[in-house]
């Protein structure tokens, strides 16, 4: 994922990889290195080895004559055949019937006869049939063979299908038909002639001249398949990729894309590997011929010269004439603790990598510099973001540049008295241009959640922990803590008037500590069963402290998000981050069942409240972005939670959180989260319902659905579909449905896909436009792949979007 | 008239072809002679030298023709030579008609080196057959069988696997 | 019926019922050694899970290894059409892990289990990323307390 950032995922599950043929490999892999099927050179001292059932000598010709299962052996080769004349004065080796020559690359030649030379480098064989161990297929009427390395064939057929058991002589799947195909194994190219390439036994393309790496070729200068795309701004576009290789270590693809109406875009990409790590730099540029294909993005104003309802909204690409997109990653170790690294990105404009089909997220062109360091009990890291937001909704000024952001993580090996004593420490520093506030349904309101302070705010915090476990005879579980935090805080808000009722407008520098103690207790009991065994355990936890201070007065830009459920209960800090730290005295219960079966499956339900005691309720008080309110612990009673989880295996998992009102049992949250991933069938679906959090700018329920499933109905052919669906908005926003085929005859992999989603990069601020995409994809093993595309953009009417 | 000097591998028995005229000398350490039969029987390290042809072997016998006799064959067989050691040996110059021999039979010439368990060396029908485990090498070619019949005037040697299944095994140096 | 892991209690027989005879399933549970995790997120989980086992204590003998595989997924479960952009996300932690005595390498004990934490999300891309940070953190800690469950559950019943 692109650094940290939830990136859109897609609504499948991965698939594993069906085969892939030759094309850019990824030099990061170790490097590839000669295996061992290179052929050596001939060993000039060899002997020939020859075996058969009877052995005539004629010593006036000097011909040696094999008969009845002839098996010779010479220099790596093995040759069988009905009969072999060996005339050793010419040199010659002549097979005769059902003769079958296996190289020393494993590759294995079948004639009817076949008149070589006795180093088998040169002769005729009639006719020929060839199977390299790629498990890929020659064929020909007459075939000859030049100096040991070049193999010629005449009216010659190749294919990567095997052939079909029940009858061999059914055309395969695929095949290359040419004049003469001529393979030079010492340059591992195949170069076919007057061909024609035969899909189902039907002539689809004529080539006259083209040339394939053979199958052995790994990595490999030279041009990969071609794909095509159509999209309704770019027109046609076909990108014909050439990979080259620089060095061991490094390599360059270098991808001009032809478009009918917007001229070339020239992409390359080049990457190096070295001894500690690697890096990538990647690049696409283009100068638009009808720039005006893009002039349907956001208007500022409506036709009528009124400002567009969503006027705030940034204008599309507009009349940029240049558009392009830049990104370079590295990651290096400097030992086997510290490593380093950056992912920088910088495009031309929101829309270009969707436009173009760019690589990278649609969403976000986020640059990071990061140092981690990873400790046996510990962790640092320290990182620096430059965001830049790429949907339409996105404005720079309101993103924030961020660094150092340094996070220091310890725990002590040895006890302190008794006890593990662990501190951590963060340092944050933020600038951001201009304020930006929460939204209700992407409209920004001044009247709720200041999500982005204008100005500079930097924080150091710094805490400690300590705690000890006790068991008292009878096995109660007694775990007294004790913690401590400091935060200096430096905030220069900007002068703006909006962010007036947020937070104190003016400079400080301020210092905000908290210190508390507390008591955990736990009680668990234990029941055997047949297969397994039962757990229950009364958790109870009590934490004195004195209550938040700076509330309402500083920005907040890291403990934004606030979900209370089971998972947050018995944290000490129900805050997601250093920006606001709990305050008050607070009891925490709840009861834990836990099942776990002696084949390793783990069932665990929890359920719980907790309860503010004494001093200020830290989620019930007002701060610059509202956290904490309505999320249900801003009663003194909070609201009751409760979650499950199931693992039966490492296939299949399920997890699930709820929120109910302390009062009546109101549900005000609900999510559950399921997966399966077998061989043959993937599967994930997670639901989620969370209540109103208007201050927050979530005016209504935010509910939602994402599906997605796959199954392989044969070892070969899946079937795989996906949804996501918004309740509030009442919209399939993603749809995706495809079938592939893998490995059909080992040779050819064929995937479709459609892709239904609502369009929100055109003009349209409602929801009825949307997109249709649909994605054909070929692999042909040792050829390459092709993939085309098109993409087209429906309009519905009968979508009434109220409260627009 | 020389055997053709290309080393092939029968040439090794080409002395003893019918076309050969040179005299056929044996040593070994006992010799037995069975008038009736026309035959003597030389045991013990039998040597037998022909022109450059060697034959070692345990027994020989050598079969003579008649006196009188000599091989239907317009040319001169090979006679028998001195037979050194032996008492009561054969009188020089006799035809020889047909040599049998036994145990580790080695024959060899110049550069070429047949062996076998039995030899026989028929002049009759100018045909030589090594059977029992025969080995024929010459330089880097080795040949290895169950039974090698050599046809001298063909100048055709085959040499077959032993029983149904039996195998030949031929190790050639082709040369560059 | 249900009795307390941790021995004490009435039934002087409770304390002789561990597993492994000898010490009770405290000490257990402290000889047991985690093997280190790569990652921010694994090497949280392995902390957790060590004051799960060792409640703060030393790191005794080592009698037995736990090793540990993790993985991570994230999803959103909505998503604002508009902008495409996730207002929620959960994070999911899978362990599937194996318990083996110390030196032997047929695990005695093998369990799989998960965990998942959601956080808010918007157009303020920092925040997505520190929240993430702590939903990490969340899911890690029930992680640890329910491997230390299943452990204890071993070390009390031997299955």
């Amino acid at each position: 994922a692109e650094v940290g950032i939830p990136v859109i995922d897609q609504l499948l599950p991965t698939r594993p990889k069906s085969f892939s043929g030759p094309h850019a490999p990824n030099p990061l892999a170790p490097g590839p290195g000669l295996k061992g099927k290179a052929a050596k050179q001939n060993d000039p001292n060899a002997k020939m080895l020859m075996e058969a059932k009877q052995l005539v000598y004629d010593y006036d010709r000097e011909v040696v004559t094999a008969v009845g299962g002839v098996d010779i052996y010479y220099d790596g080769r093995a040759l069988q055949a009905d009969k072999v004349i060996y005339d050793q004065k010419a040199n010659r080796v002549k097979a005769v019937g059902r003769v079958k020559m296996t190289e020393r690359t494993g590759d294995v030649v079948y004639a009817e006869s076949m008149d070589v030379t006795d180093n088998f480098k040169d002769g005729f064989v009639e006719p020929l049939r060839l199977e390299t161990v790629d498990r890929t297929h020659f064929a020909a009427a007459k075939g000859r063979r030049e100096n040991g390395n070049v193999m010629v064939f005449d009216r010659g057929v190749y294919t990567a299908c095997e052939p079909c058991r029940e009858n061999p002589s059914k055309p395969p799947l695929w095949q290359i038909k040419s004049k003469r195909i001529i393979w030079r194994q010492d340059e591992k190219t195949i170069y076919y002639e007057d061909a024609t390439f035969e899909l189902f036994g039907l002539p689809i393309a004529w080539l006259p001249f083209f040339s394939s790496p053979d199958p052995t070729v790994k990595r490999r200068t030279g041009v990969l398949a071609p794909t095509a795309r159509y999209s309704g701004d770019v027109g046609v576009a076909v990108e014909t990729p050439y990979y080259w290789i620089l060095s061991p270590t490094s390599d360059l693809t270098l991808a001009p894309v032809f478009s009918s109406k917007q001229g070339v875009m020239l992409k390359g990409e080049y990457r190096e590997q070295l001894m500690d790590g690697a890096y990538s730099i990647r690049g696409a540029g283009i100068h638009q011929l009808k720039t005006s294909e893009f002039a349907d993005k956001v208007p500022l104003t409506k036709p009528d010269g009124s400002p567009a309802p969503d006027g705030g909204l940034t204008v599309g690409p507009g009349d940029k004439k240049d558009r392009w997109a830049v990104s370079t990653k590295g990651d290096f170790w400097i030992n086997d603790k510290w490593s380093w690294g950056w992912d920088i990105n910088a495009v031309s404009d929101k829309w270009v990598r969707g436009d173009y089909n760019l690589w990278g997220s649609r969403y976000d062109a986020t640059s990071t510099v990061y140092l981690a360091g990873q400790g046996d009990r510990s962790w640092f890291e320290m990182r620096a973001y430059s965001f830049y937001g790429m949907t339409r909704y996105d404005q720079q000024d309101k993103l924030p540049w961020v660094g150092p952001v340094i996070d220091y993580n310890y725990v002590f090996e040895d006890p302190v008295a008794g006890g593990e004593l662990a501190f951590n420490l963060n340092a944050t520093s933020v600038y951001r241009e201009d304020a930006d506030f929460a939204r209700y349904r992407m409209r920004p309101r001044q009247d709720n959640a200041l999500v982005g302070a204008a100005g500079t705010y930097s924080r150091i915090s710094g805490d400690m922990h300590w705690r000890r476990q006790f068991i008292d005879p009878i096995g109660q579980v007694w775990t007294p803590f004790a913690f401590m935090r400091g935060d200096l805080i430096y905030t220069d808000p900007k002068t703006d008037p909006r962010m007036g009722p947020f937070l104190d407008a003016r400079q400080d520098a301020l210092f905000r500590g908290m210190a508390g103690v507390g008591l955990e207790y736990r009680f668990p009991f234990i029941a055997e069963s047949a297969n397994g065994a039962h757990q229950i355990e009364p958790v109870a936890q009590i934490i004195l402290r004195p209550n938040e201070g700076q509330i309402g007065k500083l920005p907040n830009e890291d403990a934004q998000s606030l979900i209370y459920d089971d998972s947050t209960l018995f944290s000490w800090n129900k805050f997601s981050g250093y920006d606001r730290i709990e305050g008050g005295s607070r009891a925490n219960v709840g009861a834990r069942y836990t099942f776990t079966s002696d084949t390793g499956a783990t069932f665990s339900a929890i359920v719980g409240q907790s309860y503010h005691l004494w001093g200020r309720n830290s989620y019930d008080a007002i701060d610059a972005t509202r956290t904490g309110l309505d999320s249900g612990l801003d009663t003194d009673r909070s609201d009751y939670v409760a979650g499950a989880t199931f693992a039966p295996n490492q296939h299949l998992s399920f997890g699930s959180h709820f929120r109910f009102d302390e009062d009546n049992f109101k549900l005000r949250s609900a999510e559950i989260a399921a997966r399966a991933n077998f061989d043959r069938f993937q599967a994930n679906v997670i639901y989620g319902r969370y209540d109103q959090q208007p201050l927050q700018g979530y005016d209504s329920i935010r509910e939602g659905v994402l599906t997605g499933g796959r199954v392989y109905v044969t070892p070969d052919v899946y079937v795989e579909g996906g949804a996501r669906y918004n309740f509030d908005f009442k919209v399939f926003d993603r749809t995706e449905v495809g079938f592939g085929i893998d490995d059909i005859m080992q040779c050819l992999a064929l995937g479709f896909t459609y892709i239904r989603e609502v369009d929100n990069s055109s003009d349209s601020i409602k929801l009825n436009d949307v997109d249709h995409k649909f994605l054909l994809r070929v692999d042909l093993r040792t050829l390459g792949s092709a993939s085309a595309s098109t993409q087209n953009r429906s309009t519905r009417d009968n979508y009434d979007q109220s409260g627009f | 008239q020389q055997p053709p000097q290309s080393g092939s591998v029968t040439s090794a028995f080409s002395g003893f072809s019918a076309k050969s005229n040179e005299p056929v000398n044996v040593e070994s350490d006992n010799l037995e002679v069975k008038d009736q039969e026309q035959a003597a029987v030389f045991t013990g390290s039998v040597v037998l030298t022909q022109g450059a042809s060697i034959v070692k072997a345990r027994k020989l016998t050598i079969f003579y023709y008649k006196k009188g006799e000599g091989p239907k064959t317009a040319q001169k067989g090979p006679q028998q030579g001195e037979t050194a050691g032996a008492k009561a040996a054969p009188e020089a110059g006799r035809d020889i008609r047909r040599m049998e021999a036994e145990g580790d039979v080695v024959v060899t010439q110049r550069n070429q080196r047949a062996t076998g368990a039995r030899g026989t060396f028929d002049v009759e029908s100018n045909k030589v057959e090594l059977s029992g485990g025969v080995v024929v090498s010459q330089d880097d070619n080795v040949i290895r069988g169950e039974r090698l019949r050599v046809d001298l005037t063909t100048q055709v040697s085959r040499l077959e696997g032993g029983g149904g299944s039996g195998r030949v095994q031929g190790v050639f140096k082709p040369r560059q | 019926c249900f009795r307390p892991v941790y021995g004490g209690g009435t039934a002087p027989a409770v304390t002789s019922k561990t597993f492994s005879g000898g010490g009770d399933v405290a000490t257990e549970l402290a000889a047991v050694d985690v093997k280190p995790l790569e990652g921010r997120v694994g090497g949280k989980l392995r902390n957790e899970l060590i004051f799960a086992l060792r409640g703060g204590g030393a790191a005794g003998p080592t009698a037995y290894r736990l090793t540990i595989r993790l993985k991570e997924y994230g999803q959103s479960a909505v998503v604002d059409p508009l902008a495409d952009i996730p207002q929620t996300r959960t994070i999911s932690l899978t362990a599937d892990y194996d318990l083996t005595r110390a030196g032997t390498l047929d695990p005695i004990a093998t369990g799989h289990t998960v965990a998942t934490a959601t956080y808010s999300s918007g157009l303020q891309r920092f925040a997505n990323v520190r929240a993430e940070r702590d939903a990490e953190d969340r899911a890690a800690v029930q992680l640890s307390e329910r491997i230390r469950a299943r452990l204890q559950a071993y070390f009390a019943t031997g299955k």
